[in-house]
């Protein structure tokens, strides 16, 4: 058409107008709609542990509590005080720290190690090599569950935590192999050259060119492993019980073996507990959890 | 031998972490095949027997629950999540001041375990004090909600959870797909006259073939993986009405002590994910070798 | 066909103001090139003119009338993008008509206009490929297609040649120069590319930070650039600048150069100035490199000089030849045939006839 009627020109410059009103106030609409699904259960769980049990009886899920109590937050973290059946998380949470961070280390530092040599120091099969260790990333666990359960049994790591630790850098090492395999093959290696010809051998780059400017992937890396390790039930719940268990496992327990009476708040607190450290995670480096979370988007 | 040990450093250095996933992974998977092979109980014997323990798998009842369980949730939990990461990574990218804030909103759920998102939804979903009193409180007294306790419904609670903890994830993987778009595409497209309708329907969201791929591959996976969700919101129940594979596996192994009857349901659950991601990683590695 | 008219335009991107002021005319089948180096606000004003960026201040109107509020899509342009942005998943023959298709236009003027222009743009053999199947000079050519079925009154270009090699960039600069005869229709193209620019256009506006900087035929550009700005992006080689002195001695006007020997001066009794210089202010003499000639060539208005090579380059059917000039590092293009060697003064002609005359410190042309 023909830019040309004043009138015309003046209804479309109307139409376009009231429709980007309307749409954008559809647009807060729904996004706003979808913030209270997201949040609603976060919600839920906060205001739950924080009222009594009477309180939870009498009101519903999103009344506020009258008054803050605290006391549902002391049982789940330290328990009731007396010793039968009394489950509360502090123990479980230590096993789980105690489990997370050399499984982290381990798997994150043999990972690095492995994308260098299968990047900068190329040889005949590591592609292969490399598909050998991605596949690892996709297995269901269910398919090595039994073996490493005898495995542990036969090395006396039954129901320990380092048993969990083994678990862990194993079966995290194919994931820790792709997230620095895929970030050194974007490095030039004319950076590794130039470094060779300066005289410098295979471990000597390894520490002081690359790993310097590996700090993004090493977050990314770090943060994927925490969570995935934090998070784990399927391992936990296989090759621990009892005292060794971390925190999902003693969650899960918590949960299940209630007292005469289920206590909700109690649940909600411990819940919460066990979800914050990685929740912490997450707000204060948001940005590399979602990196992590779509640059490995080749695995699962 | 010094020159010998330069030159195949990089091989030494690979070799011990190899070797862990050599035993680890195809060692361990090869030991789980041949046991489903076997009459295993309790204890693991390494007797051959045929097609055994897969013909009984076949003919359990309690395996062909937890098959269709699966089916319905995967369908639900990826049409369900897709269709909301779509939405809301669309909505996300129409240049919204809160962004960064909706975004993370959206996300968080994704940072919590399935146990912590189980327990969470196992209370909100309670059939006496749960959804159900708080829509009574807000003057609908007939409402009841009893999915949890509800045989025929009790999966997809699953669902529900699975998709809260999850469709954020979806939306991060589109919006990173929508910013990748070249923004002169959307500059022609409207040049060209399409309304902002027509523009995600025929341009963009054709363009976006490679993410619902992963999307659908990922969460498929998730899904043939599903166990601690299902532990935690409704331990398989009631009655074994919302058993999963994995659950099956889990419980045959330590529960039940059927080692053979577990491993042939762990060698399936694994002929599965073979069944998807071989094609997957073999397409994908075809577009990174056509994309250099 | 249609003029296009441009107002105290001015766009801010949060505090920075990429836009400032800006005001142009195009009258019914120009070409106008607007020309600038890289960020300084081309393809922002090339898209505020396609209603694809609001605009801050100011208007912009088509035939006349003020379309700053109206969607693209309803301003009869079309577009050729830098990377051409062809719809990837669609064939040549959807990317070519789906503009045609959203408007409803009827499917035989469809079917006709692909076939006609398809035709001239030689792409009638690639319409069922996908882009990905595509050379950059056939993306490039399906990109013109597609602006082209459109039959807008207004073309807008953003560097729609800058994603081509050299061959097939000049090729190309070809066939839109056609094209703009046989249609007529008023087109605005963005370039950074000096020789483009010059050879399309009917006019040029120069940009230099959010401000066109001058306005004008590309020859207009060339002989007569209003500020040392536009001297020195147009041309290749640069325009030689001296900074020297402006000396008034009654009639007789002259350029001293800093770092002059020998009482050496330039005489610019011809010179036409806009606005004549004070005695003793401080000016930069520029001539470019064409303007140092051999002796032998007659001229209007010359003068001699002995300068000595400090670096030659065969370019092919010429010579370009540095010469130290009084601190100052000068270049010539001269004919290849000429004997020069390096430290050895030869004698040669500088053309005053051309020469352009700056204030020091507004930069501006006097
Ligand atoms: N959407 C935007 N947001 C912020 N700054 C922008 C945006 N688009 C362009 N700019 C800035 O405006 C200036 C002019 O950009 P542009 O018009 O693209 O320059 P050109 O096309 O001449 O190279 C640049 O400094 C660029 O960084
Ligand atoms: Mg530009």
């Amino acid at each position: 058409m023909q830019v040309a009627d004043p009138k015309q020109l003046e209804a479309l410059e109307r139409s376009a107008s009231r429709k980007r009103t309307l749409y954008r106030w559809l647009l807060f609409l729904v996004l706003g709609l979808f913030a209270i699904y997201y949040l609603a259960p976060l919600y839920v769980m906060i205001v739950t542990s924080l009222k009594s049990m009477d309180e939870i009886r009498e009101g519903n899920l999103m009344t506020l509590p009258g008054e803050i109590m605290l006391d549902a937050w002391k049982t789940a973290w330290s328990g009731r005080g007396y010793a039968a059946g009394d489950v509360f998380l502090r123990p479980f949470f230590w096993n789980s720290l105690k489990m997370v961070v050399p499984a982290v280390a381990i798997s994150t530092f043999f990972g690095a190690l492995n994308g260098y040599a299968l990047t900068k120091w190329r040889f005949k099969g590591d592609n292969i090599l490399f598909l050998l260790f991605l596949f690892g990333c996709f297995i269901p666990y269910q398919a090595i569950l039994l073996p490493m359960a005898r495995t542990l049994g036969i090395l006396g790591l039954s129901n320990s935590i380092s048993g969990l630790v083994l678990v862990h850098t194993v079966y995290g090492l194919s994931f820790t192999t792709m997230f620095f395999r895929n970030y050194y093959i974007s490095i030039p290696d004319e950076m590794i050259k130039a470094a060779r010809i300066d005289g410098a051998g295979f471990f000597k780059i390894f520490f002081k060119v690359l790993l310097p400017i590996s700090a993004p992937i090493i977050v990314v890396t770090v943060i994927w492993q925490f969570t995935g390790i934090w998070n784990d039930f399927l391992f936990g719940s296989s090759f621990s019980f009892g005292e060794a268990a971390p925190i999902q496992v003693a969650l899960n327990n918590m949960v299940l073996t209630s007292t005469s009476v289920k206590e909700y708040n109690v649940d909600m607190a411990a819940a919460f507990i066990a979800g914050i450290p990685t929740l912490l995670v997450y707000v204060l480096a948001g940005k590399y959890f979602i990196r992590g979370l779509t640059a490995g988007s080749v695995k699962g | 031998m010094f020159y010998w040990l330069q030159k195949n450093l990089p091989k030494i250095v690979i070799a011990p972490s190899f070797a862990v996933i050599l035993w680890f992974v195809y060692g361990f998977i090869l030991w789980t095949v041949y046991v489903s092979f076997t009459n295993s109980k309790m204890l693991p014997r390494y007797d051959f027997a045929g097609f055994k323990q897969h013909i009984r798998l076949w003919s359990h009842f309690r395996w062909y629950t937890a098959v269709e369980n699966l089916l319905i949730f995967t369908v639900l939990f990826i049409g369900i999540c897709i269709v909301i990461g779509i939405i809301l990574s669309i909505l996300l990218d129409q240049k919204i001041r809160a962004e960064g804030f909706l975004r993370t909103v959206y996300l968080y759920p994704m940072a919590l375990s399935f146990i912590v998102t189980g327990t969470a939804w196992k209370w909100i979903l309670n059939p006496s004090m749960g959804i159900e009193k708080l829509f009574i409180d807000w003057g609908f007294t007939d409402f009841t909600f009893d999915w949890l306790v509800n045989r025929d419904m009790s999966i997809y609670t699953i669902v529900i959870a699975a998709v809260w903890q999850s469709s954020g994830f979806v939306m991060a993987l589109f919006l990173a797909g929508l910013r990748s778009i070249d923004d002169e595409i959307i500059k022609a497209a409207k040049i060209d006259g399409a309304g902002l309708y027509s523009i995600y329907i025929t341009i963009i969201l054709p363009m976006m073939r490679p993410v619902f791929m992963s999307s659908i591959v990922i969460l498929l996976h998730i899904s043939i993986k599903s166990y601690d969700l299902v532990i935690a919101l409704t331990a398989g129940g009631p009655g074994t009405s919302s058993d999963m594979p994995a659950v099956y596996m889990t419980q045959m192994a330590f529960h039940r002590s059927e080692i053979g009857l577990a491993s042939a349901s762990a060698v399936m659950m694994f002929l599965t994910v073979l069944a998807i991601v071989v094609p997957y990683l073999y397409s994908e590695l075809r577009r990174q070798d056509a994309g250099r | 066909m249609a003029t296009l008219k441009v107002s105290d335009l001015t766009k801010n991107f949060g505090k920075t103001q990429v836009l400032k002021q800006i005001n142009l005319d195009v009258s019914d089948g120009e070409f106008i090139v607007l020309l600038g180096p890289s960020g300084c606000g081309k393809s922002t004003l090339l898209n505020m003119i396609a209603g694809l960026e609001s605009v801050d201040e100011g208007e912009i109107l088509i035939d006349e009338y003020v379309v700053n509020r109206v969607e693209p899509k309803d301003r009869n342009i079309a577009m050729v993008f830098q990377s051409y942005a062809l719809y990837p998943a669609m064939t040549v023959r959807d990317n070519v008509t789906f503009g045609l298709k959203q408007r409803k236009v009827s499917k035989e003027k469809i079917e006709q206009s692909l076939k006609h222009f398809s035709k001239m743009l030689q792409i009638d053999q690639l319409l069922e490929r996908k882009p990905a199947q595509l050379s950059g000079g056939q993306r490039q050519r399906v990109a013109m297609g597609r602006a082209l079925v459109r039959e807008p009154q207004i073309f807008l270009f953003d560097e729609p040649l800058s994603n081509l090699d050299a061959k097939l960039r000049i090729e190309m600069r070809h066939e839109i120069n056609k094209l703009h005869e046989q249609l007529g229709t008023t087109m605005i193209y963005v370039t950074h590319d000096q020789v483009e620019a010059m050879s399309l256009a009917t006019r040029i506006a120069v940009m230099n930070e959010g401000i066109i900087q001058q306005i004008g035929t590309p020859q207009e550009i060339y002989d007569k650039p209003n500020s040392v700005f536009v001297a020195d992006f147009i041309g290749s080689p640069a325009i030689n600048l001296i900074h020297g002195t402006y000396s008034k001695n009654g009639a007789e006007a002259c350029f001293i150069p800093d770092l002059q020997k020998d009482d050496f001066k330039i005489p610019l009794s011809d010179y036409a100035f806009e606005s004549e210089p004070k005695d003793g202010q401080q000016i930069i003499f520029g001539f470019r490199p064409e303007h140092i000639n051999l002796p032998d060539v007659s001229l209007k208005s010359s003068m001699k000089v002995e300068l000595k090579p400090t670096l030659i380059e065969l370019t092919g059917y010429e010579k370009e030849v540095s010469f130290e000039f009084f601190g100052n590092e000068v270049t010539g293009r001269l004919p290849r045939h000429i004997e020069a060697e390096l430290a050895k003064p030869i004698s040669l002609n500088l053309d005053l006839s051309e020469i352009s005359i700056f204030d020091s410190a507004s930069t501006l042309r006097l």
